[in-house]
């Protein structure tokens, strides 16, 4: 939710262009950077989080040795007495689970998927997997917190944060970090942390756009005015502040003014980006039918690319509901059916764009889950508790190995058996691809340099392109 | 190509010295540095920051053995023979060399640390050496000393106290010279909204400006100073430094009630109350001798930091995370210091070890509290506040409840003793008060769609898988093998602690586990219900025990047998309770016979009948059998083995009873013949009567407590609970035993002070204290000034800032102190200097040279808070509705933005807008949410209350401008003051435009800023005139009712005017 607030967007284009200088003074698109440390291969990220954890287990990690010694107790060797959550470690056995989905290769690089997602399926040559994901934090608050922000307490500010904070904007019509969540999720809770600021600068908020008739809090005029009486209504006021400005000659009341004018531009532009009635249909019918209905993940994925086309640089969608600790196989499917076709054409679609040469598109959650099943365990239904020890994300687009699987877990799919990955490398990685050097990009507060990767992280270059 | 020049700056003999080879950029920078380098100003925040991360007081990462924060160690021979630095001798100091070095390997800092020093500050540096390198301690770690007062630095200029003398002497060094003080008008709304908060009525305008004394701004700062808006005012900045919020801040980020400890706060400073006294009753008001209720309540600050309910949290790591928030908490708001940046290894800059941080933490760490609590509601340890005639009323029936149970001990002797009673039970008497006699001989499918079994074909018992059925004590009995075999009574009263009962059953268990409990029977429930019910179980020890929970950790109790139960062996276990609401109440049975035990918690004075989770409404529970209703906490009391003969009785059974149930059928025999007289007692009308009236009066008594409100707050336990030092803060890796204590670089925590955090407090207001009065002051400066004398009031140590007057913070550092550390007085002081009250107009001169306003040669003007500019609207429009302290409130909020992040807090699912009066109460007033704070006020930078906030950001966006055009409040105030303008405001339109623009910005306009909004109102008078209809939508916008009796397209279009007023410059800055 957002303070919308945007230092980059002082437009010295704007009114008080001939006073320049007495706008605060910002770099090219107004990061403290001004320019990435090397090369970006990638111009901006769309980051599809996945908030409640989807299970790897199912979706993506195919391990039949499950299905094998389904019921069994989970060995001990396996287990290697690494925590569990209170949910299931008052468990009297950890009875293996199975996934009853079933798995089969795809595409020329052979990936593995269950057939949970048959148009993600399809695409699997363009998909970059990382099936040795792992974290530190073993239940959603901390590691939701851990993978947005580098750390699982509250306060420290997040990816897109980092990203507006570092490289500014490509667009000054509009905030370089928007957020999208699917509307009527109500699955594990969303903080308003996963996209704030933290101790940055508060214009490096991610701001929400929402379907529906404010798309952005507050950018709606009240009933009865409407854009021509604002614009007077700015006119006037533009003049009473000329007047205050020649008498305080406070620098300060030219850079609100300007302020006034952007926040007047964007009650056009936002409600521009939000009007998907422009879109051809079968754009729609690629999105799938969900698309058609506002605040759905599937006309969120149309913004993200409509926000994506205007150089929006970070665009994070939430969708909520992947916390099956029970009722497993039936819930899944319901979430997969949200998300698996408009993931699969938004990728379509940045492609046959062409912007999937610079743009980066990331799917995945916080954790993965559990190979024993939390609850009974039954012929046909299960659950699976938290999982921090591995789990599966992907990405497309710039930069990265096209039809590329990197890292693996045990046969058991319990612990990474290749190449792990942690959060702070995976940061560091997707910092990378944006051509900014993690370790470089600081903010001093409290009298220590910050980074999102904390003292850690590293770029993994084996899934670069 | 870099040009290398030799630098010759030196006189007199070191000319050979200290001629080195330094590039031409780091002579030219030489040239513009100060006559004289100081150590602390120049040379020691270059260290610090680009040195200490590897020459630091972090042993751990420290390189090639080089300490450059120890003067001993920075000067010492090294290893090669060579030395850091050499006094005088820039060319013999192996620093020098190498941050002028080319070479990769040998230049410092080294290429990979991504640190690099600028010509100037290797400049620096090298004349620090030059003029002879003296090292100072860092100023903040020395005790302040009362600085001599600098005479008048120009006798031209206006001085009213010592500030201004301090200020203008460096003025006058810097050639600047003071402003003249700021205009009537201008200095009354600024000091007005600096000490409430809010802008001052016409009538105080007018009455100023009409009050020519010498005395009439002090007479307005007095004023100001008795408000309870002052009151309110500082109350809001010490809300950031506690990170108060009405939410628990993680996960369900459900309600918390913490109100009442804001009301302290507010009355604290209402009453001016000292400083000291202020956070002490804060740290450790429990502590102090013979408590009071506001003393206790003080210490709520200490639990204001966020908590978790998330399902399967791990309570110890959440536990720890609190009592490391009150550390750095206190760390951050009273002594400026960073200490949290030694919770994962020595600090980096400062000289505060990874010792250092968790000694203090061990002053935090011994309290009974839990790490994973319930979605929704406040947890132990807690403060009940009833009010003063609900605490009679207590107080009374305690009283009389009192005589009564010793009026029905001594009944009970007495009738005892007459020993008239027959030797025996009556042969019924299994019977009596019988509510369930549960045998556990067979199983029955439910049958239909109804999973699960009926036991002994009562329907109103069941178990979901089947248990064995086995030989049991009497007939059959079931064992229980697996974690859903627990068997569920229903159709069982649910128990209230009024209650007599009682219960008995055989059991043979296979379990003991360490970590893990074993439910016989109990109706307790989890963390979103509080636990509350009761149970019946063996602890990881298979001892015995019996609790009546209202909610843990705090309000419940607790018996424990001494002996445990042996694994494969029958035994027949019982518990009574007598209703009393006492540990002494409850009575525990191994074999019929009484045990030793032990009173494990003894507090309980609200009800335990069971609740839902989430609504938390009355709800029957049934008895489990063999496994406890508790979730999420890896703990749930999972039963293994036989059961059998469960007896359930709504009175508490007598000894002799007890054992006949152990005999099972045999009648026992009565071990003195004296046991059966305990049952005739028991039954008799005298013993009766006294019971039903002790049960009416509790009841009476719980009647009144139940509603009375209660606050989370900090208590001690009895017994210390160890702290430990953690490796890099990983709460699964604890590496030593600390004990409580301060910080080395600080005075010592003395032996007479106490070890705890009264004895903290003690240390942090002893004179020796070199942070405390500094950092205070500080922060009331920047309150104030809009800007700290040190510009980070968060970090006093050496990474942060240097005092931009180091003298006036001292003295006025030791004028607090010695004044009692009273706050009016420290805050009457800093309004009344010239230094103050002088305008901020900036000159282009000031503006080129002092962007910053270092030197203070004018006032700061700065946007103001969040809370200021929502207040001053209402304020204007008359809306505002000063009620002083109470709940939170919920003012006009779009979207759904709560339910649609977050649904688990039952009691926060909706936001949902408050009405009437409370719509319009000041900002300090508005619910806080954590996880999804106001969004109006969010984007004018009111953190997010997570972390301890002691500088709010101030930035300057395009949201800014929609919430102050569009947010229904700033519509509605518009409209409302649009109203008052032409109800109050006079009969033509320049003065209604006069009287509505000095409301908002408490001055006269200009006329040609009347007639720029006189152009605004005709045409937008016209447009409504037009459309009526657009009109009456605008003036729909808001809860206040319109005034009817108004012209709508007048009122519509002079709330365009209004709305403009409110988007003025002087309306959300202070000028």
């Amino acid at each position: 939710m957002g303070a919308l607030s945007m230092a980059s967007m002082l437009d010295p284009m704007g009114l008080f262009a001939k006073d320049k200088s007495l706008v605060h003074s910002l770099k090219d698109g107004g990061g403290v950077l001004g320019k990435p440390h090397f090369p970006a291969k990638v111009k901006r990220v769309i980051y599809l989080f996945q908030s409640g954890a989807p299970s790897q287990l199912d979706l993506f990690d195919y391990k039949p040795l499950l299905n094998k010694m389904n019921g069994q107790d989970l060995p001990e060797s396996v287990q290697q007495g690494q925590r569990l959550t209170g949910m299931s470690s008052g468990q009297a056995s950890l009875p293996i689970a199975g996934s009853i989905f079933d798995f089969k290769q795809h595409g020329d690089s052979g990936a593995w998927m269950s057939d949970l997602m048959p148009h993600t399926s399809k695409i699997v040559d363009e998909l970059c997997f990382i099936k040795s994901m792992y974290t530190e934090a073993i239940n959603h608050d901390p590691a939701v917190t851990f993978l947005q922000t580098g750390s699982q307490l509250p306060g420290r500010p997040s990816i897109g944060s980092w990203v507006s904070y570092g490289l500014g904007t490509d667009n000054k019509n509009l905030p370089e970090f928007v957020v999208l969540v699917t509307k009527d999720k109500f699955g594990q809770p969303l903080y308003s942390r996963a996209w704030g600021n933290g101790f940055l600068p508060s214009q490096h908020q991610g701001v929400q756009f929402r379907s529906g008739k404010d798309p952005v809090l507050y950018l709606t005029n009240p009933p009865g005015i409407d854009g021509d009486t604002r614009r007077e209504q700015l006119d006037h006021l533009q003049r009473l502040e000329k007047i205050n400005h020649q008498d305080v000659g406070d620098p300060e009341i030219l850079a609100r003014m300007a302020q006034y004018e952007m926040a007047f531009r964007m009650q056009t532009s936002v409600p521009e980006i939000m009007d998907t009635s422009d879109e051809a249909d079968y754009i729609y019918d690629m999105y799938g039918d969900d698309s058609r209905k506002p605040g759905t993940f599937a006309a969120n994925c149309i913004l993200a690319r409509r926000l994506a086309e205007r150089d929006v640089k970070f665009i994070q969608l939430y969708h909520q509901g992947w916390d099956q600790h029970g009722n497993l196989p039936n819930a899944i499917k319901v979430q997969c059916k949200e998300t698996d076709q408009a993931t699969a054409a938004l990728i379509t679609d940045l492609k046959q764009r062409g912007m999937l040469e610079d743009t980066l598109v990331i799917w995945g959650g916080e954790f993965g889950r559990t190979n024993y099943s939390q609850g009974q365990l039954t012929p046909d239904n299960f659950g699976r508790d938290h999982h921090p020890k591995c789990f599966t994300i992907f990405m497309a687009g710039a930069g990265i190995k096209k039809g590329f699987t990197f890292g693996a877990t045990d046969d058991f799919g319990y612990n990474v058996a290749q190449n792990p990955v942690h959060v702070h490398d995976f940061q560091a990685t997707l910092m990378h691809l944006l051509g900014v050097d993690h370790e470089r990009l600081t903010f001093k507060f409290q009298g220590r340099r910050y980074r999102l990767t904390d003292v850690h992280g590293h770029v993994v270059k084996d899934i670069l392109a | 190509m870099r040009l290398k020049v030799y630098l010759f700056v030196c006189i007199g003999t070191f000319f050979a010295s200290c001629s080195l080879n330094a590039p031409e950029e780091v002579m030219l920078a030489y040239q513009e540095l100060p006559e004289t380098v100081d150590f602390n100003f120049h040379v020691k925040p270059i260290l610090s920051d680009r040195c200490y991360n590897c020459h630091g007081p972090d042993a751990n990462t420290r390189k090639a053995n080089l300490r450059l924060d120890l003067e001993a160690e920075a000067f010492k021979r090294l290893s090669n023979g060579n030395h850091a630095f050499v006094a005088g001798k820039p060319g013999k100091s192996e620093s020098i060399n190498r941050i002028l070095s080319d070479d990769p390997e040998q230049v410092m800092p080294p290429p990979e640390s991504n640190l690099t020093l600028t010509a100037k500050e290797k400049a620096t540096i090298i004349k620090w050496i030059e003029q002879g390198a003296e090292w100072k301690a860092h100023w903040a770690f020395a005790k302040p000393e009362k600085p001599i007062v600098p005479e008048p630095a120009n006798n031209e200029w206006p001085v009213q106290n010592e500030i201004d003398l301090y200020v203008q002497q460096q003025l006058k060094q810097q050639g600047f010279q003071p402003s003249p003080e700021a205009s009537k008008e201008r200095l009354l709304r600024r000091v007005s909204m600096d000490l409430t908060g809010l802008p001052p009525t016409l009538e105080q305008i007018d009455a100023f400006l009409k009050d020519s004394n010498s005395d009439a701004y002090e007479k307005i700062v007095d004023r100001l100073l008795a408000t309870d808006a002052h009151a309110e005012r500082l109350a809001l900045d010490w809300m950031d430094i506690s990170r108060y919020a009405d939410s628990h801040g993680l996960h369900a980020d459900g309600w918390r009630l913490m109100w009442p400890w804001r009301d302290w706060v507010i009355n604290a400073f209402k009453q001016n109350m000292s400083y000291d006294q202020f956070v002490t009753w804060q740290l450790a008001g429990d502590l102090l001798p013979n408590a009071t209720k506001e003393q206790k309540l003080a210490t709520a600050f200490n639990r204001n930091h966020p908590m978790t309910a998330e399902g399967g949290a791990i309570e110890e790591e959440f536990r720890l995370n609190y009592v490391w928030d009150r550390t750095e908490t206190v760390g951050t708001a009273l002594l400026g210091l960073t200490i949290a940046c030694a919770r994962c290894h020595d600090h980096k800059f400062d000289p505060i070890s990874q010792k250092d941080y968790y000694q203090m933490t061990a002053f935090f760490n011994n309290v009974k509290e839990l790490g994973m609590t319930g979605d929704d509601g406040n947890y132990g340890p807690m403060l009940a506040l009833p009010d003063p005639e609900t605490e009679e009323k207590l107080q009374t029936l305690d009283q009389t409840i009192q005589q009564k149970s010793a009026q029905l001990q001594l009944t009970k002797k007495e009738l005892k003793d007459l020993d008239t009673y027959i030797k025996k039970l009556p042969g019924n008497v299994k019977k009596k008060g019988l509510l369930g006699h549960y045998p556990l001989e067979k199983l029955t499918s439910r049958g239909g769609k109804e999973k699960g079994y009926v036991v002994d074909g009562k329907t109103s018992v069941t178990t979901k898988e089947s248990p064995l059925i086995v030989d049991g004590k009497k007939g059959r009995a079931l064992q229980l093998t697996g974690e859903y075999d627990e068997i569920y009574l229903k159709k069982v009263p649910n128990f209230e602690w009024t209650d007599q009962f009682s219960a008995g059953l055989w059991m043979q268990t296979t379990k003991r586990e360490a970590g893990k409990t074993q439910t016989l029977l109990g109706t307790s429930g989890n963390k979103n219900n509080f636990w509350r019910g009761w149970d019946f179980y063996l602890d990881s020890l298979n001892r015995l025990n019996a609790r009546l929970i209202h909610s843990l950790p705090h309000n419940y109790i607790q018996l424990q047998s001494k002996d445990s139960i042996p694994t494969g062996q029958w035994r027949h276990v019982a518990f009574t309770y007598d209703g009393s609401g006492k540990a002494s109440g409850l009575t525990l049975y191994i074999n019929g016979r009484e045990c030793a035990t032990e009173v494990k918690y003894d507090r309980l004075y609200k009800s335990i009948q069971t609740i839902t989770p989430g609504t938390h409404e009355l709800t029957n529970t049934p008895v489990a059998v063999g496994k406890s209703y508790r979730a999420f906490t890896g703990e749930n009391g999972i039963f293994l083995g036989k059961l059998d003969e469960i007896y359930l009785y709504s009175r508490t059974l007598t000894p002799l009873e007890i054992l006949y149930l152990a005999k099972e059928d045999d009648y026992p025999e009565n071990p003195d013949d004296s046991w059966a007289s305990d049952y005739w007692v028991s039954q008799s009308p005298e013993v009766q009567v006294l019971e039903k009236e002790l049960k009416r009066l509790r009841s009476k008594w719980m009647a009144h407590m139940t509603p009375v409100m209660e606050v989370m707050v900090m208590e001690e336990m009895p017994t210390k609970r160890p702290a430990f030092a953690y490796d890099r803060g990983d709460y699964t890796q604890p590496i030593y035993e600390v004990d409580a204590n301060t910080p080395k670089v600080l005075p010592a925590f003395l032996e007479n002070y106490p070890q705890n955090r009264l004895g903290l407090s003690q240390w942090i207001f002893s004179e020796e204290n070199p942070l405390t009065a500094r950092v205070t002051v500080n922060r009331y400066w920047q309150m104030l000034f809009g800007k700290g004398l040190v510009d980070t009031p968060q970090d006093f140590g050496v990474q942060g800032a240097l005092p931009s007057h180091p003298q006036l913070i001292d003295w006025l550092a030791t004028s607090f102190v010695k004044s009692g550390w009273d706050v009016k007085a420290l805050l009457k002081t800093m309004v009344m200097s010239h230094t103050y009250r002088q305008s901020s107009q900036i000159s282009p001169k000031l503006q080129e040279e002092d962007p910053n306003n270092q030197h203070l040669a004018r006032s700061n003007s700065y946007r103001l808070p969040a809370e200021m500019i929502r207040d001053n609207a209402l304020a204007a429009s008359g809306l505002l509705v000063q009620h002083v302290g109470g709940k939170s409130v919920r003012p006009y909020q779009p979207g759904n933005l709560w339910i649609e992040k977050n649904s688990f807090s039952h009691k926060l699912l909706k936001y949902k807008e408050s009405e009437g009066d409370s719509l319009y109460r000041r900002g300090l007033y508005t619910f806080i949410r954590r996880t999804s704070p106001h969004p109006a006020m969010t984007a004018f930078d009111t953190p997010s209350r997570e972390v301890c906030t002691v500088k709010r950001e101030n930035t300057n966006t395009p949201l800014q401008a929609l919430v102050l055009m569009n947010d229904t409040q700033f519509v509605e105030a518009s409209r409302v003051l649009a109203e008052r303008m032409q109800k109050e405001g006079g009969g033509t339109l320049e003065d209604q435009i006069a009287y509505g623009f000095r409301l908002a910005i408490s001055r006269n306009p200009k006329e040609e800023e009347t007639n720029v909004l006189k152009e605004l109102y005709r045409t937008q008078s016209e447009r409504f005139e037009a459309d009526p209809k657009e009109a009456v939508e605008l003036l729909k916008v808001g809860k206040k009712p319109i005034d009817k009796a108004l012209d709508r397209s007048k009122t519509a279009a002079l709330t365009l005017v209004a709305n403009t007023i409110l988007n003025h410059d002087e309306t959300y800055m202070k000028r």
